[in-house]
């Protein structure tokens, strides 16, 4: 699955478009239809409500990502790694403050 | 704008680039389930929501892109592309956060079949908000002066060099203008003392 929509990014033109999918949470879509089966209902829709609280600071983190690149032209690699730690801390704050 | 398909650009990609991603993918996956083993689906559901292919692709785009230009400027192209494609990924997560709310709302709603449904809902979402954010740059582009409007990024870029490369010239310039102005305002002039003449050259002959 992961393969799948690394291949559909690199076909689809123009860029901001097939990145789309780069939100769409890959790893998931691997798991979703499994943790259903295996697990309650209940189990699933807390994940469901975390990953929305997950996804508010990769917003964030998506948008300073892209200002970063496209204004003033640092390494994506640098830029990326960096800006995941501070997504990574925020996305749990919010958990701490509005699910925990 | 157009939305394409470009086939070629699988032949481009190496095989150990899609082995990265492969991994990259499989490591977040296999972590988010043991971290929602060990402190349960509210922590696990943090990491299910990390987009575990973004990093590694913005990576790979910056390098594509670098590659396929033919200007000079090939990194400021690959890292522009790379932009472009996270300010995609926060459009998309716009369009998760609308496919997830009912079932994150209602437990009843959750089901494998409605799976379909949810990406069907995440992709229309995504694609009417992207379609409508092009249209604005499209409606801002359009009330640009022609001159403006049609300048690259690359062209910008080259433009704003050339300005900055003129600038001992407009130094020059400017050293040349002030030559012809008078060293203090005459208001200054005004509030200083004549200067003094010797008693005999105010006498007529």
């Amino acid at each position: 699955v992961v393969s799948f929509f690394a291949v559909l990014g690199d076909l689809l033109k123009p860029k901001s478009f097939a990145g789309l999918r780069g939100a769409a949470p890959s790893v998931a879509l691997a798991t979703r239809s499994l943790t259903v089966l295996k697990d309650r209902k209940a189990y699933a829709q807390t994940e469901a409500r975390s990953m929305i609280v997950g996804v508010i600071p990769f917003f964030f983190y998506a948008l300073c990502v892209s200002r970063l690149l496209v204004r003033h032209k640092l390494p994506a690699l640098a830029v990326t790694a960096s800006s995941i730690l501070i997504g990574m801390a925020a996305a749990f704050g919010l958990w701490c403050a509005a699910l925990r | 704008m157009k939305i394409s398909l470009d086939p070629s650009a699988l032949g481009k990609t190496k095989w150990y680039e899609y082995a990265l991603r492969f991994a990259f993918g499989g490591a977040i996956t296999v972590a988010a389930g043991l971290i929602a083993n060990k402190w349960g689906p509210g922590v696990g559901g943090l990491f299910l929501a990390f987009p575990a292919i973004f990093p590694a692709s913005a990576t790979l785009i910056e390098k594509h892109e670098k590659k396929n230009s033919n200007s000079l400027d090939g990194t400021v192209r690959g890292r522009e592309a790379a932009g472009l494609d996270a300010a995609g990924a926060a459009i998309g997560s716009i369009g998760l956060i609308a496919s997830l709310s009912p079932y994150g709302a209602y437990a009843s709603s959750i089901d494998v079949a409605g799976d379909d449904l949810r990406y069907a809902r995440l992709l229309i979402t995504s694609v009417v908000i992207w379609l409508s954010t092009e249209d604005a740059r499209g409606a801002q582009r359009a009330s640009l002066p022609p001159s403006r409007a049609s300048r690259t990024v690359s062209q910008r870029e080259r433009y704003a060099t050339m300005r900055f490369a003129d600038s001992p010239l407009c130094l020059r310039a400017l050293l040349n203008f002030s030559a012809h102005v008078p060293p203090f305002p005459p208001r200054v002039h005004a509030l200083r003392p004549a200067p003094s003449r010797g008693p005999s050259s105010n006498r007529l002959p």
